[in-house]
């Protein structure tokens, strides 16, 4: 074979996930290669925006990266609610208790801001060991080697071998589709989260949500906003601007052939939400990204080789009610992932870092956080449409009403939403995100009917806003069937196309062949957000864009 | 799988046990399991003692894993490397770069001055007929791409013809049409030239000619003109230089003129549109030599080239000064400006095979990969541009029939279209397809135009097509929606279905009848200013 370029460990992708794990390599003293495919790290990545310490966890990012919490994060979180809604009607519960258990502490982040500030400490810290950051560079598969996986090929450069290779590329990870270990192939094992930051100065922000210039807010949304789609809303408060956003089961979006935009508008223009903005409603930006669901596909052996998958790559993403924990597993992971490079260093099966691994999450309890096993008893029961159908029916029924709206029950419920263990088992259904919030909005809420006056942007000027380098003449989706059956999902569920929308990625047409009329799919990937909604939804052959090509996220 | 816990043992029983195992596998697992388990420094050294005894591994080899995690490490480490920032960027490719011949020559009205100080010909190892050469014949030099001849090689010989036929009535003197061309097995191409006017086809073949090289092509081209190499492949000619010179305003072709002219020393009129010979009073002291007086030059080759806003023209002349000649008058010629003479298999001609020795210096640079791109479209400097959009929909074909109606019936125009167009599944029938292309896309992506009529159809105005078309003058929206962005930028905006409106738009147009007012009051639309 070619003598190539080789580094002891090559870490692919610079979110939490591959800085942790380069962090920690470069403290260990290993020579690690980072390569991150945005200009900057963060400019690719999008999350919700709470980053949580546990203190269950055997790391956490502040044990890594000193300083992370003054100048990587936005405001610590001292409030917590979440509200059922029923149309008008809204029942608050404070969430404190579900919140500050296990929590260390928890902060907002923007990721444009925490992601660029990480890389430059890990470049710091991976220099020292002989290797460094490298950013526009897209890994786009394994190296092999007689059929073993022995480093990663580039856009950019030619291949680089190592010992170690950290995937680390988070959702839609080429490698760990290129290793076999993750497909693309159903919606259930998936979320899709959208979200806007909008501007509001720090000192608007105390006076509206009611806390001190170090304190933070944030608040949860679930219940019939979002009609039948499963998921639900959140809203955090940063330095100086609001993270909006809503998060839904892939499936589901499909099923209901719900707008992504128009699920988050719905949100946004909810009278609940005029008490914290006003009529100065100003987007900065729109963002969206799937996210695996850890309880279906957390990968129970995320290794291949010397390849280790971490964070989303390896599905370690946990959304459990109104929990969404992706960051702080991915730092977890990526940490243990370089220990067990460096304890099972010189073991000539190169499989042996991967088994390690994957013990120390078993054995540091993040797996069962991720696979809890007792979600896996309660969604054989829950999840199935038969007994779906039976609890919603009761539920609707007066005396289901009944049994929720009772003051007892009211109680109950704080408490059952305040529990980790209850919380954990909420399975998956309409039952669980709609049928019973709203229910519990309805019969306990208050009347609320503020006048709301945000004008979100349309489609169109959400796209105008952002800001890319498009990859002219070498589009990176290119779309295998364009029939719509197979493909036309991704009209909708594409959080930049609309049906009726002639400036998104995906449109429908009524094309006249011959005679006969028919309806086809068209794709353009200039105003594509990376989301990887459309490798599952439609029948692509779908890649990321080359290094540094593509949208570039500000804010994140 | 291992039958052996080793978390059940202490080390020293773990040691007796392994004594008797001779399985490489079960040890590996054992280590692993330890690893996994307590993971003591010397239980991994128990192991690999063993692996040693039985052969599986040498002295020495295995083991680091002594490292607790958490612990640090620091220290047992060498630094191996620079920052890998640098280095991994790849090595600096070679510059090809040339002596210092790459100057263009001046293109003003006169030939620069040789100030001897700027004057590309100081390194010249081959300077002649600085005053009173000889020159004579009219060069062309063929392009050639895939083995055939470029278009523009023979409308240059066309043009060649007809110029040199009227030099001979002109002037009763029989001057030549020489073609020169270069590459692998060219000698039929050579052979064609003279089909399409040339009385003279000079080649070069070798194989490493195969495409377009900057410096070989220069070097031979230059040694060609100059009539160097054998008495055989000379003999036809007993001049210095070539009186006139064209290449074609083709990519290499321009690379090519600018070199070849500096060679020779002289000057260069690039892309031009015109040619014609004539005499020319001159009365510049520089040119003429004495003040005062008037000087008339024959047979001066008059090269008319586009100003840069494409409705006026220069003409350049190449005008010897006294004691100073600039020989050949060169020009590089925009393809489609002219027309090839006839193609006549039966034309008598001379095809000449050049001799020279190429230097393997020359070839330092070489071309590993080529990819033809598709010819392309240019939308620029014209003064109206129909753009159509998606509001088409309903019957693109029927839709871009109508915008290429108007186009014809302006003089000068041509039609663009959207992103939205491009990307779209629209079935276009055979006659329209080729207007659907990436290559007519206008905005942020695709072209950036500013004719001084644009009428966009169905276009709804997105930013990324404004950047891409709001600097021209008027601009008229015909679109059935009155909120469509594009009334914010527009001049004129017509709401309608651009399926009526656009006839009566050609309609109007061809009846000379351009009252936009008129067009946009008729349809029932509105003025918006
Ligand atoms: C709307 C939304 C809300 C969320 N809310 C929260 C929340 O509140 N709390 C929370 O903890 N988590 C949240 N998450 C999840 C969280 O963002 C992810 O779990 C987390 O980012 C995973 O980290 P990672 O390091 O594995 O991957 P990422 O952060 O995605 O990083 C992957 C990196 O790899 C790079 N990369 C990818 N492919 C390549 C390639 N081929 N070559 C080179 N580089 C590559 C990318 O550019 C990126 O920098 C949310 C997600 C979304 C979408
Ligand atoms: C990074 C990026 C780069 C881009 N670059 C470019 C670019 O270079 N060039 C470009 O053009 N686009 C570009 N786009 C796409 C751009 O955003 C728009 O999607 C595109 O310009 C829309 O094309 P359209 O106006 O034809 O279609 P639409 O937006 O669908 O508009 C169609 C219009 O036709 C009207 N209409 C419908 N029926 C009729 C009728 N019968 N008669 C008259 N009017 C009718 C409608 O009211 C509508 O206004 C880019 C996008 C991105 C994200
Ligand atoms: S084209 Fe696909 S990846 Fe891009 S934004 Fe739309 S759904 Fe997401």
């Amino acid at each position: 074979m070619t003598e190539y370029e080789h580094y002891e460990a090559v870490v692919v992708g610079c979110g939490p996930g591959g800085a942790a794990a380069a962090a920690r390599l470069a403290d260990h003293g290993v020579e690690t290669l980072v390569l991150e495919r945005g200009t900057e790290a963060g400019s690719k990545n999008v999350s919700g925006g709470l980053i949580y310490a546990e203190e269950s966890a055997p790391y956490t990012i502040d044990d890594l990266f000193e300083g992370f919490r003054e100048e990587a994060g936005e405001r610590p979180v001292t409030d917590y609610h979440i509200h059922n809604i029923a149309e008008n009607s809204v029942k608050t519960y404070d969430l404190s208790d579900l919140h500050e258990d296990d929590t260390d502490w928890c902060d907002a982040v923007l990721r444009r801001k925490m992601d660029s500030w990480l890389e430059r400490r890990v470049h710091e810290k991976t220099s020292e060991t002989g290797g460094g950051v490298l950013t526009n560079v897209r890994v786009n598969g394994l190296l092999r080697d007689g059929g073993e996986i022995v480093g990663v090929t580039c856009d950019e450069l030619d291949p680089i071998k190592a010992d170690l290779i950290v995937g680390a590329d988070g959702v839609n990870s080429e490698l760990a589709r290129d290793a076999g270990l993750m497909d693309w192939e159903e919606p259930d094992e998936w979320f899709q989260g959208v979200k806007a930051v909008v501007d509001m100065e720090p000192d608007v922000i105390d006076d509206r949500f009611d806390i001190e210039p170090d304190e933070g807010a944030a608040h949860l949304f679930s219940g019939d906003l979002f009609e039948d789609v499963r998921g639900g809303g959140f809203l955090y408060t940063n330095e100086d601007s609001l993270s909006i956003g809503t998060v839904f089961h892939l499936d589901s979006l499909v099923e209901q052939e719900a707008e992504p935009h128009e699920l988050l508008d719905a949100l946004l223009t909810h009278p609940l939400l005029a008490q914290w903005v006003r009529d100065d409603y100003h987007e900065r930006e729109y963002a969206a990204k799937l996210v695996p669901d850890s309880k279906k596909v957390a990968h129970e052996e995320p290794y291949r080789d010397r390849l280790v998958l971490v964070g989303d790559a390896a599905g370690q993403m946990q959304a459990q009610g109104p929990i969404i924990k992706g960051m702080n597993h991915a730092v977890t992971a990526g940490a243990l992932a370089a220990d067990a490079f460096v304890v099972t260093r010189g073991n000539t099966d190169s499989e042996a870092v991967g088994r390690r691994y994957a013990q120390m999450l078993e054995k540091s309890g993040t797996m069962d956080k991720l696979r809890p096993r007792r979600y896996e008893i309660s969604r054989t029961l829950g999840e199935r449409d038969a007994v779906t159908n039976v609890v919603e029916r009761v539920l609707e029924s007066p005396v289901g009403s009944v049994a929720i709206g009772n003051p007892i029950a009211n109680r109950l419920l704080k408490r059952a939403y305040n529990s980790p263990f209850l919380v954990s088992m909420l399975p998956d259904t309409k039952t669980g995100y709609v049928t019973l919030p709203s229910i519990i909005g309805e019969e306990h809420g208050r009347s609320i009917h503020w006048e709301n006056e945000i004008e979100p942007p349309t489609l169109e000027e959400r796209i105008g806003d952002l800001t890319y380098d498009t990859d002219i003449g070498n589009p990176h989706i290119e779309l295998r069937d364009e029939s719509v059956e197979a493909s036309g999902a991704a009209v909708h569920a594409c959080p930049v196309s609309a049906e009726d929308f002639g400036g998104g990625c995906y449109r429908s047409e009524t094309v006249a062949t011959n005679g006969s009329e028919e309806t086809l799919v068209s794709l353009d990937t200039q105003p594509c957000i990376e989301c990887g909604t459309c490798a599952v939804v439609a029948d692509t052959d779908w890649e990321h864009p080359r290094g540094g090509k593509g949208v570039e996220y500000r804010e994140g | 799988m291992t039958e052996l816990d080793p978390d059940d043992h202490t080390v020293d029983e773990l040691t007796e046990k392994l004594e008797t195992i001779d399985d490489v596998e079960e040890l590996r697992g054992i280590l692993e399991a330890e690893q996994a388990g307590r993971d003591r420094k010397t239980a991994h050294e128990a192991v690999h003692r063993r692996l040693e005894a039985i052969g599986a591994e040498a002295a020495g080899e295995g083991d680091s894993g002594g490292v607790e995690e958490g612990t640090e490490t620091e220290g047992e480490y060498e630094e191996t490397k620079e920052d890998v920032g640098e280095e991994a960027e790849g090595e600096e490719v070679e510059a090809a770069t040339e002596d210092d011949e790459e100057t263009e020559p001046d293109e003003t009205d006169e030939p620069a001055e040789d100030d001897g100080l700027s004057h590309p010909t100081r390194d010249k190892k081959h300077v002649r007929a600085l005053a009173d050469g000889e020159y004579a014949d009219m060069w062309v030099f063929c392009e050639t791409q895939g083995g055939e001849l470029l278009e523009v090689s023979k409308e240059m010989l066309g043009k060649a013809r007809r110029l040199m036929d009227q030099f001979a009535d002109d002037y009763g003197d029989e001057e030549r049409v020489v073609a020169f061309l270069m590459g692998d097995d060219c000698e039929g191409l050579a052979e064609e030239c003279i089909t399409y006017g040339a009385d003279i086809a000079v080649y070069h073949d070798d194989e490493r000619l195969e495409r377009f090289l900057h410096k070989p092509y220069t070097e031979i081209s230059s040694h060609m003109a100059r009539g160097e190499g054998t008495v055989e492949s000379t003999d036809w000619r007993d001049y210095d230089k070539p009186r006139y010179i064209l290449f074609p305003a083709t990519n290499n072709g321009r690379d090519l003129s600018a070199k070849v002219q500096a060679e020779l020393d002289s000057g260069l009129a690039s892309d031009c549109s015109d040619l014609f010979i004539e005499e020319n009073e001159v009365s510049n002291p520089v040119k003429t030599g004495e003040p005062g007086v008037k000087k008339t030059f024959e047979k001066v080759l008059h090269m008319k080239r586009p100003d840069f806003s494409g409705f006026e023209y220069s003409t350049i002349l190449c005008l010897d000064n006294p004691g100073r000649e600039f020989h050949p008058q060169g020009a590089s010629i925009i393809p489609g400006s002219f027309d090839p003479i006839e193609r006549d298999p039966d034309r008598d001609g001379l095809v000449i095979e050049h001799d020279m020795e190429l230097e393997e210096d020359w070839f330092r640079v070489e071309i590993t990969e080529y990819d033809q791109l598709e010819a392309g479209i240019d939308l620029t400097g014209h003064e109206v541009i129909v753009c159509l959009g998606r509001g088409i929909a309903d019957d693109p074909t029927g839709g871009m029939e109508l915008g290429l109606d108007l186009v014809d019936a302006f003089a000068d125009a041509e039609l663009g279209i959207t992103r939205g167009i491009v990307t779209s599944s629209y079935q276009f029938e055979g006659h329209v397809e080729e207007y659907s292309k990436e290559e007519r896309q206008i905005g942020e992506t695709g072209q950036v135009v500013a004719p001084n009529l644009y009428v966009a159809a169905g276009v709804s105005g997105a930013v990324q097509h404004k950047v891409g078309m709001d600097e021209s003058d008027t601009i008229v929206a015909i679109n059935t929606d009155t909120d469509a962005r594009i009334r914010d930028f527009s001049d004129y905006f017509v709401e309608g279905d651009l399926f009526a409106v656009l006839p009566r738009l050609t309609d109007a147009v061809e009846s000379g009848e351009i009252e936009l007012e008129a067009v946009a009051d008729g349809s029932g639309g509105e003025r918006d200013d």
